[in-house]
């Protein structure tokens, strides 16, 4: 079943196009990592389904609802920052229990919400703590648990781990793959990392310049090779410029490499992949 | 390690002067003002004074200066003022720096507008205004005045506190659930809190203690402490001056007290 249907959706930010005719669809419960690099749009993307900016067109459909109009408060898709945005006028619990707050939860209830939630981000017995007595790692967890405490219909993951140290952001890659399988919530996570992308994800879509150029399961998305840009992205590639005859490429640059390649007669671009895959 | 900690010793040495010269700057007017409140006679070159007297707190009190009166519509006069231009200033604040509205850097010059043309030259073209209005000799009038006065200052805080704090936090309580109007209240007032209160003091203490403008716009019927006072102070009556000196400071130190309270509990509340 379809949870999320992005379709045709354009951004214009300060008159630049961010994103042009994106389309994606997230089913229910899915993982799906967006990849690519810096300045890509994929930050853009989470805020605009969000609803913290605004489409130029194109449509967001979220359980079958189209959503384009409603503000951000009525989405219901959460997300959790880079840089955590947790409150600092209140405490590590009342941080928790913001969301349970708002939807009108009454005092007792919510902490009693609050410290299960802290349980599940592993942080129990933390809640009286100011948000500066935290370390970063305990801090992007605190931003975890708020999120899940808002029960949203899709969570959005904008590069949580990137502050955090390698150690750090192996145990919060299991937490948030576990918390995924326990509360089943249907999941976006922008990163870069192609590592950490592959590894979480359900499914990954890769962004090129405002475009998603790729989508598919981990495995499918690393062998895939119609788009260059892709596969450049994914590997430590060498290109290598030559021509092809008689099903023979040799390279043109005199050093003497040559290799079966079943094309027409022409010149060709010969990229080298450190899996030792031989692809135009 | 030996010269370490001798140098270090200086530099302490050197801070404690400084803040005794920092001190005696400050609190030895207030205590001589003090002193001068009950003072009969104090003659050159007399340290302390020779004679005392309760006469100016008689004539403060029970004289025909009417000081609570005039104490409660100054205290009026300059709350309005500072609740009304610290309200302007941080909508103001938010349509240039969150809103990021067309003109916004237009607007930010317009609020600098009233600092450049001298406060006697303005207040007698406002006053023109305020009669046509209906409004001359009136607390309403002299309200509006000084806000005018305040204004450049309430805006300048409010700006740079909200560019400081911007609206990420906003942003975060709204994708949580949260209303434009319950972000802001919950999340974003208590990060201008400082700024609220230097914004809200400053207009105070600016329409406290204008003289001309309340003269002018309030054509001598509306009377604040800082109109009564200046007579005293011309006159050379010392002791009544400094009795009047001390009410004005007092109970404008009071009313910050208040305000910091009162806005510590709103934003108590909100949370």
């Amino acid at each position: 079943m379809i949870k999320l249907d992005v379709q045709e959706l354009t951004v214009e930010l300060n008159k630049n196009t961010i994103l042009r005719d994106l389309s994606l669809q997230v089913g229910e419960g899915e993982f799906v990592s967006l990849l690519g690099p810096s300045g890509c749009g994929k930050s853009t993307l989470l805020k605009t389904i969000a609803g913290i900016n605004e489409s130029a067109s194109g449509r967001i459909i979220l359980d079958g609802e189209l959503i384009n109009d409603k503000p951000a408060y009525k989405r219901g898709a959460v997300i959790v920052f880079q840089d955590m945005r947790l409150f600092p006028n209140m405490s590590v619990e009342d941080n928790v229990a913001y969301p349970l707050k708002i939807q009108g939860m009454k005092k007792a209830e919510r902490r009693v919400k609050a410290e299960e939630y802290l349980e599940a981000v592993r942080l129990e017995g933390l809640g009286s703590r100011r948000i500066s007595q935290l370390s970063g790692g305990q801090q992007q967890r605190v931003a975890l648990a708020r999120a899940l405490a808002a029960e949203p219909k899709l969570l959005l993951l904008d590069e949580p781990f990137s502050s955090l140290d390698e150690n750090l952001r192996e145990d919060m890659r299991k937490l948030v793959k576990d918390l995924h399988r326990q509360f089943g919530m249907t999941t976006i996570m922008v990163t870069h990392d192609r590592q950490e992308a592959m590894i979480m994800a359900d499914r990954v879509a890769v962004m090129f310049d405002g475009e998603i150029v790729l989508t598919g399961d981990p495995e499918s998305v690393l062998s895939d090779i119609s788009d260059e840009r892709v596969s450049e992205y994914f590997g430590n590639n060498a290109f290598v410029r030559g021509t092809v005859h008689d099903g023979i490429f040799t390279a043109s640059d005199g050093s003497g490499l040559t290799c079966r390649l079943d094309r027409p007669d022409g010149e060709y671009d010969l990229m080298l992949r450190t899996d030792a895959r031989l692809v135009e | 390690m030996k010269d370490r900690t001798s140098a270090s010793s200086k530099r302490n040495r050197a801070m404690n002067l400084v803040l005794i010269i920092t001190s005696i700057i400050i609190f030895l007017p207030v205590i001589v003002t003090l002193l001068w409140t009950v003072t009969g006679r104090w003659p050159w070159p007399s340290l302390l004074p020779e004679t005392y007297t309760t006469r100016t707190l008689h004539e403060m009190f029970f004289g025909s200066s009417n000081l609570w009166a005039i104490l409660w519509d100054s205290i009026y006069i300059a709350t309005a003022v500072a609740v009304l231009g610290t309200i302007i200033a941080l909508l103001t604040a938010r349509a240039t720096e969150i809103y990021r509205i067309r003109g916004r850097r237009l607007i930010g010059y317009s609020a600098m507008l009233p600092l450049l043309v001298p406060g006697t030259v303005f207040a007698m073209g406002i006053q023109v205004i305020l009669i046509r209005m209906g409004l001359g000799d009136t607390v309403t009038g002299v309200i509006l005045v000084h806000l005018v006065a305040a204004l450049p200052y309430c805006v300048t805080i409010m700006t740079d506190i909200t560019a400081a704090v911007g609206n990420s936090l906003e942003e975060q309580a709204q994708v949580l659930g949260a209303g434009p109007a319950g972000a802001f209240m919950h999340v974003t007032l208590p990060q201008l809190l400082p700024g609220i209160l230097s914004s809200a003091s400053m207009a105070y203490i600016i329409s406290y203690s204008q003289y001309f403008t309340t003269l002018l716009a309030g054509g001598g019927k509306v009377k604040t402490l800082a109109l009564v006072m200046v007579p005293y102070i011309q006159s050379g009556d010392r002791a009544l001056s400094s009795i009047y000196a001390v009410t004005f400071v007092g109970s404008a130190l009071i009313v910050f007290f208040i305000f910091e309270a009162l806005i510590h509990r709103i934003v108590g509340d909100a949370k």
